[in-house]
């Protein structure tokens, strides 16, 4: 209990190190509402576009999948503001042998490489795309009750767990690739099969999308969880995946620490 | 003809260069191919649920899965990524090594792209001819005029692309913000370019803008060709409108690039 | 065809947009942009011989790195006239890439991933050089800077040295008459800048190349230039041998001696001024007119076991040339 206090002030101080250093850049703010913007215009556009041939989509009606669809972006949000910027760094530190100076700082090398890095107008992304979570919850026109804001919420919390899970990962892959912006690249790209339901998918592709690389974790169960879609197998789904994921995660770092530590010595 | 010969020679030695660094990074190289597959995959995977097996406008299940397909192929072989790289050689200042060399920056840029290309065009048509027989939904029509004007049309796309993405590239000489203004672009193209949706199926407003933006004619039109969705003198009408962008595209080039190294020695790399 | 380098009332100037801090200083900067002028290069002159090795220096920003750049066609020059090797550089005509090169110990041409005899043969296609021609000055660096176990390893695998060696011989390849070299020894150990320091004048001796060169070291400088050039805040306060440099700015040799005794040292203070007196040892500054004179008399006075006269360490010189400019 007290090291997961210590470890949120540190967090804490992370973000207001962010906060304060992006003060001296504020054109990136409005690059960043701009982009944010134009994003969400075209996916909109893009949403429009099916629903002029369709009533639904994979089940889910326009309003479910805005739903859907600011979950999405809240959590590039996410990815831009925590991910992203420290994803490239790994391979600066191994590569400069500045990884051994964190290994030497008391403090969980896991954590401090995830989050020592951490951009701060991405923010925009969250609030919009919670915004239009509201929206589409508006135009539904359906009474949200206590208990699907309480599964929200947690499946929420299991998506961004499970989020960070596959990110630390493909972090930990950086040991060994060089060009690490290619599995940057790879994870985008498999990131955008979130824009949609899992229902979409058919077959072996639907089965890979929720077990495998689950973005059914990431959008569709807390869509589900809000618009009363939910069933209690996507639940139990959603909370093992997260929980197997940054176990998983865990263990690849420490077995890529460990050799990378009896590599260079 | 021995200004030919060195090009000749330059080019053959830079492309053995960047196969060199591919064969370095295949690995990586494969990831980046793969990843660019997915975009397009989800695309189709919503059409097919959307239409549930049945047709959407004088598009069935098979005519989407072939307009994925080449989506996925034409944009491939179309893919410009130079202006990340021209952004990176202006902030670090590398350009100016190239810049004292008797031999145009250019060289060394067309070189690595035409190395991808055919590293890509190669690998996709072997998975093609693989799938051939596998499948009905990739059996394109071979008639020779066709596939000829197929073939033009993918050529004019790549060479129009690259330049639109170059161009972008060397607004660097002016702005550190190229990565925010071609990131607006990307957006704008995924819709205008075909990749959403065929271009029958999308909103009169975007059929419009084929008149006077590029995108179509980038990815779209070969698409079209490819799915034998066009025929007659739309063809040869859309092959010129390619040459036309192609010129206005090389004279925007030849007026960035001078004017952008008269910016450069003015104030340095 | 003229072979040097002549340099005329040669200026740069820069215009730098001033933005105070804090958002207050953002938004006044957006309504009222605010410039002022950088001179990095003030109205200089100067002209190099064809064979000539000279050193160019100067503190950090004081124009050395824009100077060569004007000087090699990548900067446009803001006034005055540059001529090297009979070609006005910023037209970048090939004939003038062609005879010149620009090595820049921070800056490297090789490609990272793959081994750079790879480099060599792009600069090959790129400078026109026939095969004949190329395999015997492939042969003769090879030779000079020890490249063999070199050149088939990947340039990221190599030592900051071997890539500096590496980047030498991609450089003059095509034999270039007029070399810029911008710091070639910077961050390399002792024996290779030997290494570097010793080819350099090697082949300028073979092909009477004129070399322009700036570095951090003394050692580069006295090991390779006879004359030098000092430029501080653009402008050029000396310009000559490097001899005359250490006679107007630092005219006195040091005497360092070792005693077998203790001596007063007030004792010491009429043979010169007394930089350092500590048991055994003494050194004593004395007028270059005054050395031999003063050198027998300590021999003759003092108890001396141990004596050498020295010239006073390079980096001194040249600080006291800045410092004299400064206060000029």
């Amino acid at each position: 209990m007290k090291k997961a206090l210590r470890y949120s002030r540190l967090l804490f101080l992370m973000v207001k190190l962010a906060i304060s250093e992006e003060m001296e850049y504020r054109s990136n703010f409005f690059a960043n509402v701009l982009s944010t913007v134009s994003g969400l215009f075209v996916s909109l556009l893009t949403l429009q576009v099916f629903f002029n041939q369709t009533q639904a989509i994979g089940g889910w009606s326009f309003e479910q999948v805005l739903v859907l669809l600011g979950i999405f972006n809240a959590l590039d949000g996410v990815v831009k503001m925590v991910l992203r910027p420290n994803i490239g760094r790994i391979v600066q530190h191994i590569r400069k042998g500045t990884l051994d100076l964190i290994l030497t700082k008391p403090v969980d090398s896991q954590f401090y490489v995830s989050f020592r890095h951490i951009l701060f107008w991405p923010i925009t992304d969250v609030l919009m795309g919670l915004g239009l979570v509201v929206y589409g919850v508006l135009q539904m026109g359906i009474a949200i009750t206590v208990t699907n804001l309480l599964w929200f919420a947690l499946l929420f919390v299991a998506a961004l767990v499970t989020l960070y899970g596959i990110w630390m990962l493909l972090m930990t892959m950086s040991f060994w690739f060089v060009k690490v912006e290619n599995l940057t690249f790879l994870f985008t790209s498999l990131f955008e099969t979130a824009r949609f339901p899992v229902q979409v998918y058919r077959g072996i592709l639907r089965a890979l999308l929720t077990y495998v690389f689950p973005v059914a974790v990431l959008t569709t169960f807390p869509a589900a969880a809000l618009v009363g879609k939910l069933n209690g197998t996507d639940a139990l789904i959603s909370v093992s995946i997260a929980v197997l994921m940054v176990v998983v995660a865990r263990q690849f770092w420490k077995m890529a620490l460990r050799n990378y530590t009896s590599a260079s010595s | 003809m021995s200004n030919l010969s060195k090009l000749w020679r330059i080019y053959s030695r830079w492309m053995k260069i960047h196969w060199a660094i591919l064969l370095e990074y295949r690995g990586d190289t494969f990831f980046y191919m793969m990843g660019g597959f997915i975009s397009p995959i989800v695309t189709l995977a919503v059409w097919m649920s959307v239409s549930g097996g049945g047709t959407i406008g004088s598009y069935d299940t098979r005519d989407f899965i072939l307009y994925f397909l080449s989506i996925m192929f034409v944009s491939r072989l179309t893919a410009s990524w130079d202006a990340w790289e021209i952004e990176v050689h202006l902030r670090e200042g590398t350009l100016s090594g190239f810049l004292l060399r008797p031999s145009s920056y250019l060289h060394y840029r067309l070189a690595e792209n035409l190395v991808y290309k055919l590293f890509y065009g190669v690998v996709m048509l072997i998975a093609w001819a693989i799938a051939w027989p596998l499948t009905e939904a990739v059996q394109i029509s071979l008639e020779p005029l066709h596939l000829l004007t197929i073939v033009l049309a993918i050529l004019l796309a790549c060479a129009t692309r690259y330049l639109f993405y170059y161009n972008l590239g060397m607004l660097g000489f002016w702005t550190t913000r190229t990565g925010a203004i071609v990131g607006l672009v990307e957006a704008i193209s995924m819709f205008l370019s075909g990749r959403i949706a065929p271009y029958a199926l999308l909103p009169d407003w975007v059929k419009a803008s084929q008149s006077y933006t590029p995108f179509y004619w980038n990815l779209g039109f070969p698409v079209d060709l490819m799915t034998v969705k066009l025929s007659g003198p739309a063809v040869w009408q859309g092959l010129g409108i390619q040459v036309l962008w192609l010129v206005l595209f090389i004279a925007a080039y030849q007026l960035l690039w001078r004017r952008g190294l008269r910016k450069y020695s003015a104030v340095g790399g | 065809m003229t072979n040097g380098i002549v340099v005329e009332h040669l200026s740069k100037h820069f215009k730098v947009h001033e933005r105070e801090a804090g958002l207050r200083g953002a938004l006044h900067s957006l309504l009222k942009r605010s410039f002022h002028t950088v001179r990095a290069v003030d109205d200089i002159s100067f002209t190099i011989e064809p064979g000539e090795i000279v050193g160019f220096l100067g503190p950090n920003g004081a124009g050395k790195t824009t100077t060569m750049k004007m000087l090699s066609g990548l900067l446009h020059p803001s006034g005055g006239r540059v001529n090297v090797g009979g070609f006005v550089p910023f037209q970048q005509k090939e004939a003038f890439k062609k005879r010149i090169t620009l090595v820049m110990g921070q800056k490297s041409q090789l490609i990272w991933d793959i081994p750079a005899s790879e480099t060599f043969l792009i600069n090959q296609a790129i400078y026109e050089i026939p095969d004949a021609q190329f395999r015997e000055t492939m042969g003769e660096l090879t030779q000079l800077l020890e490249l063999e176990p070199l050149l088939k390893k990947p340039v990221r695998n190599l030592s900051l040295g071997e890539r500096m060696k590496c980047e030498l011989a991609a450089s003059l390849l095509h034999r270039p008459d007029i070399i810029f070299l911008d710091e070639p020894t910077i961050g390399l150990d002792v024996n290779m800048q030997e290494t570097v320091r010793r080819f350099i004048k090697e082949y300028n001796e073979r092909f009477n190349a004129t070399i322009l060169l700036t570095s951090h070291y003394m050692a580069d400088v006295t090991a390779l230039c006879k004359r030098v050039i000092i430029i501080n805040h653009g402008h050029i306060p000396f310009d000559g041998d490097l001899n005359q440099l250490v006679n107007t700015h630092a005219p006195f040799k040091v005497a360092k001696l070792v005693f077998a005794r203790p001596v007063d040292r007030h004792d010491l203070d009429k043979y010169g001024e007394v930089l350092q007196y500590e048991y055994p040892q003494a050194s004593i500054q004395i007028p270059r007119a005054a050395v031999s004179e003063q050198a027998s008399r300590m021999l003759a006075e003092l108890p001396v076991q141990d004596f050498t006269i020295e010239d006073p360490p390079m980096e001194d010189v040249i600080g006291m040339a800045f410092a004299a400019e400064e206060g000029a």
